[in-house]
């Protein structure tokens, strides 16, 4: 019942004052950005950050979860009418949408991307009304112990998933540890790596970090890659409509996608990508027109967009109730709430209920609000397709000064943007992931008071890590976290040299 | 081996080395922090020694992964497309050199119409004009309706 009200409340936070034009500017934003190739969440959201300072944070934060959910409905767009994936997420509706609208289902197929959507966001929302405050609550018995250990298992996880490298991730997760430390200190006020620069007393800016490494790197990317003919014309989109047997066909696949969205969400850096592709090749193990996939089967477009949207509500579970993001849109998110002066961590949901009821009821409105944008005004969207890249790397590049040169009306953190900018593209062209840079950066804090209080409670004794039980199982679920990509890459290594008798195995 | 995914190895290999040299940097630093007089029994220095340690270890891994495994040639650089990506974070420091003397508005329109003509958008007149639009919109919706504070010209 409790949650039933508090639920109520958020709803009634999210549609009250400005609020509703905020979600409907986020669901528009992300819908628009999600389109885009390349231009992820969690850009969007570093680029427009900065220009919502003036806000109160409720509205901030609520039109910035608007624009990371708008911004998974948009990804099948650009899917299904250019085979082009807005982002990770979107890859696997590549797959069945662009076959579907090469087919002339194009109509079809954004009318079931959208249900999808519709439906694994309204699931994914459910799950996570009903287990946040539970979470929430045991997250608050966590000692600084456990909780360094959590967040120590919650970084190793990113670090070794996020890229086909381990060795990469953790170079990547270090580094914005290693940034984080930059500033006075906050327990001895010893000065840390400043050189003495005054800007850097209080720690290189998260924000320049982030705009840096999302924006400024993207635009570089894209000017490089920008060739003549790279941006093809959208299929047609037909009818809207699609037909009884292919709702028929989906109905079970849309809830299976959602759920297992939702649980994949959960992990920590597993995210879209992965839940997409887990909810893909589900539903082909379960379909009996396996021959179908891959030629235009509805179930291979649903499963990944229901999963997708869950996927989000599934990240937001850590994030909200221990201060733990686990992907990089959510880890942009912390860096909002440090910047809004909100204390991240496990009480967050017990401190601020206003805020964070208030994100989950902005949400369920944003949900509503995306299938009408995305159903009715569709044709909309595609027309926004043709919007050249050219016009809209030169708009974000405007968007990433103007946005670090008001972070604090000086020239110092336009230049720490361009330098993060510049380090985000050599990084991208080593194969360097970005994203454990990120949460290293926003967690490298709380990281080390956490440690430091463990060490000072226990006479600086290192086993309260692995005599408490919950610090020992997540100790054991981190070494095999980082085990896990090293495993694999040798039972791939046997696969591959097995001989040829392997040829005859069924698919799977 | 081509040429391309030789110069691609050997961007590898100056990036391990690079981030090998910074490790140390970072770690020799660390061992430099001062320790305060009382209190905090371990003090400011144990989590960058900690991190700095580790960075080496993996930066070492990264550099001898490089040097060990030969690289396939299927990954083409492309120089000219990445000087393009390197102009266009030249023009952005112009941008925000020029933007407290010139102002929001004059120094957006100039460096859009550089970008525009970078990523070789239309034609000039027509990226000129795309430049001015784009420059007045951020002027109107930024500096007008939401009141962020944009630096004006220096000279009015």
């Amino acid at each position: 019942m409790d949650v039933f009200l508090n639920l109520l409340s958020g709803v009634q936070t999210a549609v009250s004052g400005g609020n509703l034009l905020f979600i409907l500017i986020g669901a528009a934003v992300g819908t628009w950005v999600g389109m885009l190739p390349g231009i992820g969440p969690a850009t969007a959201i570093a680029v427009l950050l900065p220009f919502t300072f003036g806000m109160d944070p409720t509205s901030a934060l609520i039109m910035l979860s608007g624009i990371y959910f708008g911004a998974m409905y948009g990804g099948s767009i650009a899917s299904i009418m250019l085979n082009i994936p807005g982002d990770a997420s979107s890859v696997m509706s590549t797959l069945d949408g662009y076959p579907m609208a090469q087919k002339g289902r194009a109509g079809a197929a954004l009318l079931l991307s959208a249900a999808a959507s519709f439906v694994g966001g309204t699931l994914g929302l459910i799950g996570l009304t009903l287990i946040a405050e539970p979470v929430s609550r045991l997250a608050v018995k966590l000692g600084p112990s456990e909780y360094f250990m959590l967040m120590v298992f919650a970084l190793a996880a990113t670090a070794s998933t996020v890229s086909g490298s381990a060795v990469r991730g953790f170079i990547s997760l270090l580094i914005g540890l290693a940034i984080a430390t930059i500033g006075i200190d906050l327990q001895s006020g010893s000065s840390r790596f400043t050189f003495g620069m005054p800007e850097l007393a209080d720690g290189a800016p998260l924000l320049a970090a982030i705009i840096g490494v999302y924006a400024v790197t993207e635009v570089m990317v894209t000017a490089e890659n920008l060739v003549a003919g790279r941006w093809t014309a959208p299929q047609a989109i037909g009818k809207l409509w699609a037909t009884k047997a292919e709702w028929m066909r989906v109905r079970f696949t849309l809830v299976r996608g959602a759920v297992i969205g939702f649980v994949v969400g959960l992990l920590p850096g597993a995210g879209g990508a992965v839940a997409t592709l887990f909810a893909y090749s589900t539903e082909m193990r379960l379909s009996s027109r396996k021959e179908e996939f891959g030629k235009g089967a509805p179930e291979g477009l649903v499963a990944p967009e229901a999963a997708n949207n869950a996927s989000v509500s599934g990240a937001l579970v850590p994030l909200l109730t221990l201060g733990i993001p686990g992907s990089s849109a959510t880890a942009v998110l912390l860096g909002a709430l440090m910047m809004y002066g909100i204390q991240p961590g496990p009480r967050l949901f017990t401190e601020q209920p206003v805020l964070t009821w208030g994100v989950i009821g902005g949400l369920y409105v944003a949900n509503i609000v995306l299938l009408f944008l995305n159903v009715p005004l569709i044709g909309l969207w595609v027309r926004v397709l043709r919007v050249p890249a050219a016009l809209m790397m030169t708009v974000i590049m405007v968007l990433a000064v103007t946005g670090a040169f008001s972070l604090s009306n000086s020239l110092f953190d336009v230049w720490l943007t361009l330098g993060f900018g510049a380090m985000g593209y050599l990084m991208r062209k080593a194969g360097i992931p970005i994203t454990p840079m990120i949460l290293g950066l926003v967690l490298s804090s709380t990281l080390e008071q956490s440690l430091r209080q463990s060490l000072s409670l226990s006479g600086s004794d290192w086993s309260v890590f692995v005599t408490r039980p919950v610090c020992l199982i997540l100790l054991i679920l981190t070494v095999l976290m980082i085990l896990s990509p090293l495993l694999a890459a040798r039972r791939k290594r046997r696969a591959d040299t097995r001989p040829a008798d392997d040829e005859v195995r069924p698919d799977v | 081996m081509t040429g391309r995914s030789l110069a691609r190895r050997y961007l590898h290999l100056l990036t391990g080395a690079i981030l090998v040299a910074v490790a140390v940097a970072y770690l020799w630093m660390a061992a430099q922090v001062r320790l305060p007089p009382l209190g905090d029994p371990l003090g400011p220095r144990l989590f960058p020694m900690v991190l700095a340690v580790a960075l080496v270890a993996f930066s070492l891994v990264f550099l001898a992964a490089t040097l060990l495994r030969p690289h396939k040639g299927d990954d083409a650089e492309n120089m000219p497309a990445q000087a393009r990506a390197w102009a266009a974070l030249a023009l952005a420091a112009g941008f925000a050199l020029i933007l407290p003397h010139a102002g929001f508005m004059i120094s957006t329109a100039i460096f859009a119409l550089a970008a525009l003509e970078l990523m070789r958008f239309r034609t000039l007149p027509v990226n000129a004009l795309t430049a001015v639009v784009i420059a007045g919109i951020f002027h109107i919706v930024f500096r007008v309706w939401l009141g962020v504070p944009l630096p004006g010209p220096a000279f009015w």
